[in-house]
């Protein structure tokens, strides 16, 4: 039995009063400077899972590919495929909805008539982060697209309290505005048919994705009329060093601000010894 | 090798060349003129989609290398006036805190965004117009007939017989100026003040002050503001990632090697111009930042709301 617990990683240090956090803090930070795949930080994506999918042998009707979006230092937005099986005659619309959080904007407004600038702030509870619509085989009708909750109005519906005011109101329109420049309000004509009848289609997850947990939804129509729906998830989770600094940025501020300062002041000075006298701004 | 990285606390993903470049430019500036380069690249991040509060913290961690960087090239070099640093510094760290204080009743106001862009315009447009309309002077000769003119008759301005009348007198050798320790202790304050509103480590105001109102020479102005400036952004640095977690560590390290490669090359073409025309270049990126942060406040935007707090 090991009395004295698992041993530390983080090496002798020569001024123990600085305590074991400072280290690690420092070590991270110098284990920056080597490539992204090296320092573990890589996006990690777990394979295909579909909803229905169960311990026996029945064929999933929605596959999510991948579930699970790992964000590491190498994550640069990517591609979610959806798929399900679709009869002949019927439509369907794949929805990738992101988490709801609560959030607060800043109305601009003109200040003195002049300068455009935020004059207030209003919150919401449960506000959209993302929501990616693909209609196949045909773009949908305005009562189809206003029954399965993707017109501006629908989202403002669910989004705004009992009693909004028009300031409310306003502002999350012009979010909503915000959301279709960032590249995570989109409803549009996309799919294609497989050779084993089923649909499938691309969610381009942008870079700027929020974390958290997304419902992938498939709801089928026929004459207008919805005839089903499956759901399924996907989450988007920061991995490997994001994670840790992320989490160390929060939880251990001085000892992560220490451990900035001081690579920052190592940089500087190394690079001002390197010179030589050819320091900067000696004239 | 992937040229996009994720920025584990600004949440987005960002080019590095382009975040790179962006380090060496302020680097550069820095190397030319002794300032941070808060002003310009806190500006800049947010347009490339780095959250204003990450981006300002952020800046102020890479500006702690490059100054260091600088501070210690010019400490060797004998041209850091240290007890005119330490003055400066002092006020500096006094009137910051009162800044901070400022800014939580601003915010509380509702008012914070719009005091923070007016005086960004007030102090840029300035100063700006003040140091391009000195050089064009000083370039033409026409300061110099003043100076001496003024040298003849025994006349002084206003604010040097405001100095003189000041207690507490101190000789700064390095800088070859003598007046009261109240002086630099008041003006640190005041920048400190305005750092902390304008969330910047001042260098663009100090440098001005001090070549201006302090009368130091050029050669010692920089290194002064840097040795200063350093230790402000040390400051900053752990105050935002203790209070408001917004530190970036890798958008950090990315323009901070940018930065400090960059304050090297501003060394070098430094050597190669004079005083004059570094004040006239200087002037005119001021006045290049004021106009766009101008053009930003006047033109509608295309839309009426931003998201508040560090994620989006």
């Amino acid at each position: 039995m090991n009395r004295h617990g698992p041993p530390s990683i983080v090496p002798r240090c020569r001024w123990p009063w600085l305590g074991p956090r400072f280290g690690s803090c420092l070590l991270v930070w110098l284990a920056l400077l080597s490539p992204p795949a090296a320092a573990g930080g890589a996006s990690t994506d777990a394979g295909p899972a579909g909803a229905g999918a169960t311990a026996t042998d029945s064929p999933p009707d929605l596959v999510v590919e991948p579930t699970i979006v790992g964000v590491g230092l190498g994550f640069h937005g990517r591609r979610v495929r959806v798929s399900a099986p679709v009869p002949e005659g019927q439509e369907v619309i794949f929805v990738l909805a992101g988490p709801e959080q609560e959030v607060r904007l800043k109305i601009k407004d003109r200040m003195l008539g002049l300068l455009w600038a935020s004059v207030g702030e209003v919150t919401y509870e449960q506000a959209p982060t993302l929501l990616l619509a693909h209609l196949w085989p045909r773009p949908g009708s305005p009562e189809l697209l206003r029954s399965a909750g993707l017109t501006d109005e629908a989202i403002l519906e669910r989004s705004l309290p009992a009693d909004p005011s028009p300031e409310q109101r306003t502002a999350l329109l012009e979010m909503l505005k915000l959301l279709r420049q960032q590249g995570r309000l989109a409803v549009e004509q996309a799919g294609q048919r497989t050779a084993d009848g089923w649909v499938a289609t691309e969610f381009p997850l942008p870079p700027g994705a929020p974390l958290g947990d997304y419902e992938v939804s498939a709801s089928f129509f026929q004459d207008g009329a919805q005839v089903g729906r499956r759901t399924s998830s996907l989450q988007v989770r920061q991995v490997g060093l994001v994670a840790w600094l992320s989490r160390l940025s929060r939880t251990e501020g001085l000892w992560y601000g220490l451990a900035a300062v001081a690579v920052a002041v190592l940089a500087g000075l190394l690079t001002g010894y390197i010179f030589g006298r050819g320091g900067s701004g000696a004239h | 090798l992937s040229f996009w990285m994720y920025m584990p606390v600004a949440g987005v993903s960002v080019s590095v060349p382009v975040i790179a470049g962006l380090g060496m430019l302020v680097g550069c500036l820095s190397g030319l003129f002794g300032v941070g380069g808060g002003f310009l690249l806190t500006p800049l991040l947010m347009m490339i989609g780095i959250p204003p509060t990450v981006a300002a913290a952020s800046d102020a961690n890479q500006i702690v290398a490059a100054s260091a960087s600088g501070a210690y090239a010019h400490a060797r070099a004998g041209t850091v006036d240290m007890r005119m640093g330490l003055l400066l510094l002092l006020g500096g760290i006094l009137g910051g805190t009162v800044g901070v204080q400022l800014v939580k009743v601003l915010r509380a106001a509702g008012q914070a965004d719009f005091v923070i862009v007016l005086v960004y315009i007030v102090m840029l447009g300035g100063i700006g117009i003040y140091m391009f309309w000195d050089s064009v002077q000083e370039l033409r000769g026409v300061k110099a007939g003043r100076r001496l003119a003024a040298a003849s008759t025994g006349r002084t301005g206003g604010h040097s017989r405001l100095a003189d009348a000041l207690p507490f007198k101190m000789d700064f050798p390095r800088s070859g100026v003598r007046f009261s320790a109240l002086l630099p202790l008041f003006l640190g304050f005041l920048v400190g003040i305005l750092s902390a509103i304008m969330g910047v480590g001042g260098g663009f105001i100090m440098v001005p002050v001090m070549v201006y109102l302090l009368r130091m020479p050029m050669h010692v102005v920089v290194g002064t503001s840097l040795f200063q400036i350093c230790f402000t952004c040390m400051n900053v640095t752990l105050q935002q990632s203790m209070y408001n977690h917004t530190v970036d560590a890798v958008l950090a390290l990315i323009l901070l090697v940018g930065s400090v490669l960059g304050a090297q090359i501003g060394a070098r073409l430094g050597r190669r111009l004079k005083a004059d025309q570094l004040k006239i270049l200087m002037a005119m990126l001021i006045l290049a930042t004021m106009g766009k942060m101008m053009y930003d406040v006047l033109a509608r935007p295309d839309v009426l709301v931003a998201l508040a707090g560090a994620h989006g």
